[in-house]
């Protein structure tokens, strides 16, 4: 409610009237999503005849979701800061590999203390992507499309291309990758808690404030004093981290990476973050919209493989959505402007 | 203009500042590096077959994509019409009656040019960056192209004269894209140089609102050299499909890296409005070389996409580094 002197004003008849009108509930990102998500669900529900909506089904898409969630979350920052990132995908399994050498080669060394390492490796990768972008003056989806491809390479060297499996026993696993009453993979509190984090940082931290006024005007903010290249690169970091973590996730819950996974990763978290409501162009978003945007992507993958139809329709509705929810937003964000 | 810089530059100054020169000059480095690494292997007849067999597919298409470049759009589409365009040949002629390749090939290239006019509407009309328009089109039509062929390879197809046309070889050895890839290359070069489409495309590209305002309609000119990178790079995928006898789905996947490198490499600028096709012809040379010489130090998978990616890097960081200080 606006404020006027310390007094709370009371909205109008004529305001209420508004707020709870269609124009006013479907300006909002998150219902807008919420929506698409229901659709689809419906949608999945009728065409694989209820298949969607079983027990292991749902376990499955919530698996999907804990990994990828991750990582979308700290991608939905980067993008509000005006920034993309494709490594993600790279970043994901090359922080388990690391992880899981350390743990192999070095007697002694606990997945206590190679988990947080390999994730600190991971903001590394972070840095510089965020230095190379912001200071090497190149566009970041440039950048990063040259970094998915070296940290992919990195990940094929250290694990020698095999799949790398059988670490020592650890409550470790159990608490990052265990199932809870036997079922619900433990990962979605994971998500659900950064998501919460992310969404603390990004609407109550003067850090979430300084992101968002460098997306929507870098140079507006620069003149505001914000320093725009230190907020860049520590979005860049976050979003490394997080995808490390993600990967240390992966890890514990199947006990075991290939140094191909997460391919598929940059496209679904930045599908999750568009489709959430979050502009590509940067200065809008928010990561409750990317939280059920990674359960449309994630719905419509399972979906498809359910319906009998292979994967790759997944991929061609992915596509699809990307574009359409782009185009949407950008129609929405006009018509307020 | 030449204000302060130390003196040894100012007499490399107008050779550097040609970017053809600048590729030249890096794919000597490369040569000579390799071939000091392997001990000469590196220029045996074989090996040298063994990439131009590698470069011309993805060079004709980094020819397509320097002019968008240019233009200022990208098209990371291209690996997936590269991948459906001979699926959708093979499935014709294959499955459809009456179908032969000589009717086939024009309807799949018809399509990849499709595919090609669909990025530039979606881009231009939806006014989206082309790159997210082009990622999102590139899951779809790779989509398309796996659900078509049920994941399948397709060969064994009837012969016919035009696989040796588009894939035959020459001097036993020698593949005949090697041929078509610099023709393609001249073509774009008239197109860009010489024509006043060439003249709108580098205008769209240097300063879009200043060429509308000159009456340029800057729409088409993007929407027309995305049409032309998605035929070529349809094209390009028949050309293999006539050297190779098969179409696979998935192949391609790192084209789209393979042609922006080749274009940036050869001084494309990725902001638009400057760059060449001469230059992305010694582009492409470059990275195919480094690929390959990759190869034979006998490192693992990934690598040479690894160096790929860093040629991207470099090559972009060093232009933006030299346009900088040139200007």
């Amino acid at each position: 409610m606006p404020k006027l002197n310390d007094q709370v004003v009371q909205p109008s008849a004529k305001e209420k009237l508004y707020l709870l009108s269609l124009r006013h509930v479907l300006g909002i990102r998150e219902v807008r999503a919420l929506l698409v998500f229901l659709l689809m669900t419906a949608f999945f529900a009728y065409l694989t005849g209820g298949k969607f909506v079983s027990v292991s089904s749902v376990t499955n898409m919530l698996r999907y979701v804990s990994a990828y969630g991750v990582m979308a979350g700290g991608v939905t920052l980067l993008l509000i800061s005006g920034e993309i990132d494709i490594s993600t995908g790279s970043v994901f399994p090359l922080t388990a590999i690391i992880a899981a050498l350390l743990v192999k080669n070095i007697p002694g060394f606990s997945i206590w203390l190679a988990a947080p390492v390999a994730i600190a490796i991971a903001g590394l990768c972070g840095l510089v992507n965020g230095v190379v972008t912001v200071k090497g003056g190149i566009p970041s989806f440039i950048t990063t499309i040259g970094t998915m491809l070296i940290y992919r390479a990195l990940g094929y060297i250290l694990s020698g291309g095999v799949w790398l499996s059988g670490m020592p026993p650890s409550r470790f696993y159990t608490i990052m990758g265990g199932k809870v009453l036997g079922l619900i993979p433990v990962g979605i509190f994971w998500f659900v808690g950064v998501i919460l984090c992310l969404w603390v940082l990004l609407e109550k931290t003067a850090f979430g404030n300084r992101t968002f006024a460098t997306g929507n005007n870098k140079e507006a903010a620069r003149m505001t004093g914000i320093n725009t290249d230190r907020v860049k690169i520590t979005n860049f970091i976050i979003t490394a981290c997080l995808a490390g973590f993600a990967g240390i996730l992966y890890f514990s819950h199947f006990g075991s990476i290939l140094p191909i996974e997460g391919m598929g990763a940059p496209l679904d978290t930045i599908g999750a973050a568009v489709v959430g409501g979050t502009s590509l162009f940067g200065g809008a978003g928010g990561v409750i919209g990317t939280l059920v945007g990674v359960f449309i992507i994630a719905g419509a993958r399972i979906g498809f493989v359910l319906a009998r139809l292979g994967g790759y329709w997944a991929n061609i509705l992915v596509g699809s959505l990307i574009i359409v929810a782009v185009i949407v937003n950008l129609w929405l964000e006009r018509r307020v402007r | 203009m030449l204000m302060g810089g130390p003196s040894h530059l100012s007499v490399l100054r107008p050779i550097l500042v040609i970017r053809e020169v600048r590729a030249l000059l890096t794919l000597l480095l490369i040569v000579v590096f390799f071939a000091f690494f392997t001990g000469g292997k590196y220029l045996s007849v074989i090996n040298l077959v063994s990439i131009l067999n590698g470069v011309y597919a993805f060079g004709i298409v980094a020819g397509a994509m320097t002019l968008l470049l240019i233009s200022g759009e990208i098209d990371l589409s291209v690996g997936s019409v590269y991948a459906l365009s001979p699926v959708i040949a093979a499935i014709l002629v294959k499955r459809v009656p009456g179908f032969t390749i000589w009717s086939a090939v024009p309807l799949a290239i018809g399509i990849a040019a499709f595919c090609g006019f669909t990025n530039g509407i979606i881009t231009t009309k939806g006014r989206i960056p082309s790159f997210i328009t082009t990622l999102g089109m590139m899951m779809i039509l790779r989509g398309v192209a796996f659900v078509l062929s049920k994941g399948q390879i397709f060969g064994f197809l009837p012969p016919s004269v035009l696989y040796t046309i588009f894939g035959g070889t020459v001097f036993k050895w020698i593949p005949v894209g090697v041929i078509w890839f610099p023709a393609i290359i001249v073509c774009l070069w008239i197109l860009l140089e010489k024509t006043a489409f060439g003249n709108r495309t580098f205008a769209t590209g240097n300063n879009k609102e200043a060429a509308r305002m000159a009456g340029i309609n800057t729409d088409r000119v993007k929407i027309i050299n995305f049409t032309i990178t998605g035929a070529l790079a349809g094209f390009a995928g028949i050309t293999v499909l006539s050297y190779l006898g098969q179409a696979a789905p998935q192949q391609g996947m790192e084209l789209a890296f393979d042609a922006i490198a080749a274009a940036v490499v050869g001084g494309t600028s990725l902001f638009g409005g400057a760059g060449g096709v001469i230059g992305t012809l010694l582009g492409a040379f470059i990275v195919g070389g480094v690929k390959n010489g990759i190869i034979i130090r006998g490192a693992p998978i990934f690598w040479p996409e690894a160096f790929v990616g860093v040629i991207i890097i470099l090559a972009v960081v060093l232009n933006v580094w030299i346009e900088r200080k040139m200007a």
